[in-house]
């Protein structure tokens, strides 16, 4: 997203995590909150992932017999990125690679 | 009433799908199963399957195919489309008794041509978005035409009457088609059509 403005989706998943800096969040809460179906969030988590603005990890539910299940949050770099481009205006619509950006 | 015995089928299932993913997107499928755990059974837990799917498959073609070699594509099919019409152009200046047919698909296939790769060049960038509308609208009617261009020329060459096959019209569609086809399916793969910044006066 370097350069790029983001979706609106990408800015409603980031201002709910600007909403809470620190803390971390589930994918089917964020989902459910934001009200993203999960072929829609899941591609904005992991692009802000491939792009260090999200950090990951593992985690043991308390109940016994589930999963664990994985959970997000900004990183530090990711919350000035994220508070930047939330403020940002919105823009045109393209899929051509902007001029300049090479990632 | 929590989801188990179906949530549980499908994450085994599903856990045999993830070694078949890039590296990159194992966790990531893996998160989309355990979540699904805790999803009441009914439309929400199908809607996330369904959108878990669609994740996974675009994992599939986007480690195959990349969005970048897609481009590729496209900007080479266009220039060939726009060659294709311009030989029609010719075609129709230089040689006698050609019909009115050929001229108007040259000039088709110019434009969705020229139109693709001066949008892929940011040419049109002052018109957005009314010029990704355009051309997504453009491509759509080329998808519809070329495909139908295509089919009833390969209908004609069954029987072809006096057994004089046609491969013009049927070449001419399957470009239409494909060009477009893959205009479209950028537009589809990419999670989100992305938005760049407008210039700030």
């Amino acid at each position: 997203m370097n350069g790029r403005r983001p979706s609106t989706q990408t800015e409603t998943v980031l201002s709910a995590f600007l909403e809470s800096p620190g803390e971390w969040f589930y994918g089917y809460d964020l989902s459910k909150r934001l009200g993203l179906p999960s072929g829609t969030l899941y591609p904005i988590l992991m692009r802000l992932e491939d792009r260090s603005h999200l950090e990951t990890r593992w985690t043991e539910p308390a109940e016994g017999g589930r999963p664990p299940r994985h959970m997000y949050r900004l990183t530090t770099a990711g919350r000035a990125w994220a508070t930047a481009a939330v403020a940002e205006p919105s823009g045109a619509i393209t899929f051509r690679r902007p001029v300049g950006d090479t990632g | 009433m929590r989801l188990r015995h179906w949530g549980h089928t499908v994450a085994r299932r599903g856990h045999l799908m993830v070694y078949l993913l890039p590296p990159s997107r194992k966790d990531w499928a893996r998160a989309l199963l355990a979540e699904l755990e805790e999803i009441e059974r009914g439309p929400s837990a199908l809607r996330w399957v369904l959108g878990g799917g669609r994740v996974v498959a675009r994992g599939w073609i986007g480690s195959i195919t990349g969005e970048d070699n897609m481009k590729t594509v496209l900007a080479t099919l266009s220039v060939i489309n726009g060659l294709m019409g311009l030989t029609l152009l010719g075609l129709f200046l230089f040689t006698d008794d050609t019909p009115l047919v050929v001229p108007v698909l040259g000039v088709g296939l110019l434009i969705q041509a020229g139109y693709t790769l001066a949008y892929m060049a940011g040419v049109l960038d002052a018109r957005e978005p009314w010029s990704q509308r355009a051309l997504l609208a453009g491509q759509t009617v080329a998808v519809l035409v070329g495909f139908f261009g295509f089919v009833a020329s390969a209908l004609y060459n069954v029987a072809p009457p006096g057994g004089d096959y046609e491969y013009g019209p049927l070449t001419i569609g399957a470009l239409i088609a494909m060009q477009a086809s893959v205009a479209l399916w950028i537009f589809a793969v990419q999670d989100r059509p992305e938005r760049t910044r407008v210039a700030q006066p």
